[in-house]
């Protein structure tokens, strides 16, 4: 990249920063409208009492941000969250990466795999729940019956019991999500130049040298967007969870989504639920900016 | 930048367009009544909509259904957007919070108007729609379980057959003895993603055995009474005895007890009045015979009412309906539902002996505690009960720690 | 670049592995809920239950087709899921665009506060995004439903697309600037075909985002005129238990579509792959 050319571009650009706001106007005008409010509302409900229906506010200080935090379920529904969404994460990167670099082969009955590996995100989601919950079913679903046929002792009550049910309904939704991860990382893999990859081969790389060396690096700033908002959905997402087992049994399934929904929509403490929607964004924008301060560190250290 | 501007006109035009439609397509001379009712309404919405316009000139009815699934957040975000629907229908575990949080209309004036009293109705349905201050909610539905049984599988064990005295601890040695086999002789429900089956599956052995959720002024616990953790430890001995199916600790009674009752394996469970019109077909197909008798102990008192939203001004339409529908003649008519207003049970297909047996269940039952914080016991109620089924914590561990919480959530 | 046969071989096995593995588990509860739609109602609930139904039933099939009311959830499903993709990818890519390559003041700003919409707990944003919609008299309308998945949608393809954008070295726009071209033509002709993979990847999520979405329209869009397919699937279970049969014909006829759509899309995407794949 020639800086010369760069200086002109930008000077130029510096001068039309007009047009750049135009671009993000409407993006803008629709997060304003639909955003900005519910954002500021939770902010305020989280230091009050909320009292329905007219919304009538009774300021609480810290107080919701205190029950929040002394809960005695808090350190087990952290640890169900940490691991739903960490565990189905890497799941879903190892499912999506495996298909992604599969297509990158040709073979007969690549169509075929194209079309097959998309057919679970399609799925509604309320479909999806209730099947898999139907599958899991230790008495008249199918997977114990041909676990049964292999070896009975394996046969468990995969939902119903506490150390197998947080990994049952881990693979459930990432059944549900790979399709997803594995189409973002092909379209990423397709925004690295050929050059590149064909360069390497000549020089003599394997495959495997040519993923880790040239492949990996090139998708890494993609892939930390994906992750950031595959992390933060996985702590929202509640839905799954609330059909198959409804946070059960006691509190093995029980996560941070889950709790957040019950509180606002079943105890109607409109106000501890937005405590805990902020808590979330902190800790969000905490590890964010953990984060962009690192990557800075470290261009630092490489421009010496 | 010419061509941009042009597309953002165009664009509103579309969305403009589009919403003045909206607004156009909603003019009706006659005074639209819309009523939120459940989706297995569905059957009914034709006659209802054209015998109101009939009864009721210069009215029209508009039946909204809505899934059961999240059909309380569905409601009260309606109703805190500010359009909700004239009439909602409501059940009676979604009453307390709703009631409790300002959503609904006091009913107290339109009832003593129209001559709605109290004896009309079954009284646990009417009791839950009813707090100290005013009355909030007419009861059209009421429901309850009874005891299902197998007799083919009763035949088949040869053993006798449940009859209408039976108690806990005959229905707890019963099951015992029908399980055999690979087959269960009871179900009970303990998903978290259902409470309130898991309410209606334990509370008859909580209140048969003379325990509750809270003392009498609903200020404290009552769990780790001796009575209460008698209830307990012989709905848990159920599970942990293996008496019920592996899987009850995460089932539904309708989702998961009744199929399996229906494929003949397991020889009794609480079955409500909606089920009990589908076991024939299941029975002839399956080959066997069946019967029911009452439930033990007292059985949590179901049902569903009709409530005015607060965000309603003009009551008048809703009034309308609710004085129309709950009259016995009409609210007979109906197929879908067993009437709460009991001159309504003797008519219709309601009067057919198939349903007796939930006639007679109505003097065994129970409400449920009537508090706003109903909803965060029965939370912790199923979630400390799943633990005692798991097996790490015994019965009175589990009764201790509900206490624990359900004081914390009071006080 | 020729390739050691018994290399080319080896990798091939290994492929047809994988894809066998990952086949099965993408398939296997995809083909279960087929073969409970072709099944009658108590053989639905058997204890030993079979892959291939005793009695195979189209029944299921023919009800839902029938259903006139499902047939116009999947029109409305349809209508709202197409006009939220066009809808978002056109703001998305715009903005991406100007965040990329444009500085201009409250930009960072901008740009970050685009992720909280994701950070935000849906449940936080279900009562009072209810309000606005209701203020802006677009409570049960599809425009409505439109704008809460464009906005919703945003921290996905407004970022992806600047990141996509971000690594498109600015050359080749320079060029364009160099024969006069202006920011728009520049964006339609030359950065838009370079973004292809990601638009398209951009779009199915939005597509398939609008198609399963569940809570808002549930709590939005409830009007029998504008009622979602999603919505009217949960009609399917009811307090007399789930109707599997039928739920599961339904949900699998209106999956079609969608695999449809994204086979289609999915051919921006790998296109390019070809001259890429391993020779051998």
């Amino acid at each position: 990249m020639s800086k010369k050319s760069n200086k002109v571009l930008t000077a130029r650009r510096k001068r039309e920063w007009g047009s750049g706001l135009l671009f993000v106007s409407p993006s803008v005008i629709a997060m304003a409208c639909m955003v900005a409010y519910p954002l500021v509302l939770v902010l305020i409900y989280s230091f009050c009492k909320v009292s329905l229906p007219k919304f009538d506010l009774k300021y609480l200080g810290f107080e919701n941000f205190r029950k929040v935090l002394t809960s005695s379920q808090l350190p087990v529904v952290l640890k169900n969250t940490l691991l739903w969404t960490f565990v189905s994460l890497l799941i879903r990167f190892i499912l999506g990466f495996a298909s992604a670099l599969i297509m990158q082969v040709d073979f007969k009955g690549k169509t075929l795999f194209r079309i097959i590996t998309l057919i679970p995100w399609t799925m509604p989601s309320i479909v999806a729940a209730n099947l898999w919950r139907w599958i899991y079913n230790p008495d008249t679903g199918i997977l114990n019956f041909l676990v049964k046929q292999i070896n009975p002792a394996a046969a468990t009550n995969w939902l119903g019991n506490s150390s197998t049910a947080l990994m049952a309904v881990i693979i459930s939704y990432s059944w549900m999500g790979f399709p997803y991860l594995m189409l973002m990382i092909v379209a990423g893999m397709q925004g690295i130049p050929r050059e590149y990859t064909e360069a390497a081969r000549i020089d003599g790389a394997n495959a495997v040298q040519v993923f880790f060396r040239i492949t990996l690096p090139q998708l890494k700033g993609f892939l930390l967007i994906l992750t950031l908002l595959e992390i933060i959905s996985g702590f929202n997402s509640f839905d799954l969870i609330f059909t198959m087992t409804g946070g059960g049994p006691g509190v093995a399934t029980e996560t941070v989504g889950l709790n957040i929904y019950r509180m606002a929509f079943q105890n109607y403490d409109f106000g501890k639920a937005s405590g805990m929607g902020v808590l979330l964004l902190i800790m969000v924008m905490i590890g964010f900016g953990l984060y962009s301060v690192r990557q800075r560190r470290l261009e630092r250290r490489w421009q010496g | 930048m010419k061509r941009n501007w042009k597309k953002w006109v165009s664009a509103a035009a579309v969305i403009g367009t589009l919403c003045a439609g909206m607004a156009f397509s909603a003019s009706a001379e006659d005074k639209e009544v819309s009523v939120w009712l459940g989706s297995w309404w569905e059957g009914e919405v034709e006659w209802m909509t054209q015998k109101f316009a009939e009864d009721n000139p210069g009215y029209t009815l508009n039946i909204e259904l809505q899934p059961i699934a999240n059909y309380q957040d569905n409601a009260t975000s309606a109703i805190l957007g500010g359009s909700g629907p004239d009439v909602l229908a409501l059940d009676t575990l979604f009453l307390p919070a709703m009631m409790d949080q300002g959503l609904l209309q006091p009913l107290d004036d339109f009832a003593a108007e129209n001559g709605f009293t109290e004896d009309l109705f079954v009284d646990t349905v009417y009791d839950a729609g009813r707090t100290d201050e005013a009355l909030y909610a007419l009861p059209y539905r009421f429901t309850c379980t009874s005891l299902y049984y197998n007799k083919t599988m009763f035949d088949e064990a040869g053993v006798e057959y449940p009859t209408d005295d039976i108690t806990i601890d005959g229905l707890c040695e019963l099951a015992a003895q029908l399980t055999k086999d690979g087959k269960y002789g009871f179900g009970i429900a303990a998903s978290k993603n259902d409470m309130a089956n898991v309410m209606t599956s334990f509370v008859p052995f909580l209140w048969g055995e003379g325990g509750d959720f809270v003392n009498e002024d609903i200020t404290a616990g009552a769990m780790s009474t001796p009575e209460s953790i008698e209830g307990i430890k012989k709905w848990v001995g159920l599970y942990l005895d293996g008496s019920v199916p592996e899987g009850c600790i995460n089932y539904a009674i309708t989702a998961d007890l009744f199929p399996l009752a229906m494929s003949g394996e397991i020889a009794m469970i609480p079955m409500g009045d909606s089920n009990i019109v589908k076991i024939d077909e299941f029975a002839q197909e399956n080959g066997f015979e069946w019967g029911v008798c009452l439930h033990p102990g007292l059985v949590r008192a179901a049902g569903w009412s009709f409530t005015i939203p607060s965000s309603i001004e003009d009551r008048d339409g809703a009034e309308t309906f609710i004085k129309w529908f709950l009259q016995p003649e009409i609210l007979s008519m109906n197929n879908t539902v067993l009437p709460a207003v009991k001159e309504a049970q003797d008519m219709g297909k309601w009067g057919d002996e198939l349903y007796d047996i939930y006639k007679k269940q109505a003097d065994q039952c129970k409400n449920a505690p009537q508090t706003p914080a109903w909803t965060q016991i029965q939370l912790i109620v199923t979630e400390e009960l799943q633990n005692a089924l798991s097996g790490s914590v015994t019965c009175e561990e589990a009764a201790a720690i509900m206490d624990e919480r359900i004081n914390e959530v009071l006080g | 670049m020729t390739m050691n046969k018994k290399k080319r071989t080896l990798i091939l096995v290994l492929v047809y592995v994988l894809c066998i593995l990952i086949s099965i588990f993408a398939l296997a509860p995809f083909v279960w809920g087929i073969s409970t739609s072709l099944k009658n109602n108590t053989e639905v609930y058997s204890l030993t239950p079979t892959l291939i139904p005793k009695k195979v039933t189209l029944a299921n099939y023919i009800a839902v087709f029938h259903d006139s009311s499902m047939m116009h959830y999947f029109r409305n499903s349809l209508i709202v899921s197409l006009l939220s993709t066009a809808v978002s990818m056109v703001v998305a890519l715009l903005a991406a665009y100007g965040f990329s390559r444009y500085r201009f003041p409250g930009r960072s700003a901008m740009l970050t506060s685009v992720l909280f919409i994701r950070i935000l707990p849906r449940v936080c944003l279900l009562v009072p995004f209810y309000m606005i919609l209701a203020k802006l008299k677009l409570i049960n309308s599809i425009p409505g439903l439109v704008l809460v998945y464009l906005v919703v949608g945003m921290p996905l393809t407004v970022w992806l697309l600047k990141g996509y954008i971000d690594g498109i070295p600015i050359e080749v726009e320079e060029s364009a600037f160099v024969d006069g071209c202006g920011p728009v033509q520049s964006l339609i002709y030359v950065v838009m075909p370079m973004v292809a993979p990601a638009l398209a990847a951009v779009a199915m999520f939005v597509f398939i985002l609008a198609w399963n979405e569940f809570m808002f329209p549930l709590l939005f869009a409830k009007d029998q005129a504008c009622r979602t397919l999603s919505v009217g699937l949960a009609f399917y279970i009811d307090e007399t238990g789930i109707q599997w049969g039928q739920m599961m014909a339904a949900s699998i006829l209106m999956s079609l579509p969608a695999i449809l759509v994204f086979s289609y899309a999915q051919k921006y995407i790998v296109s390019g792959l070809s001259e890429g794949a391993v020779k051998g």
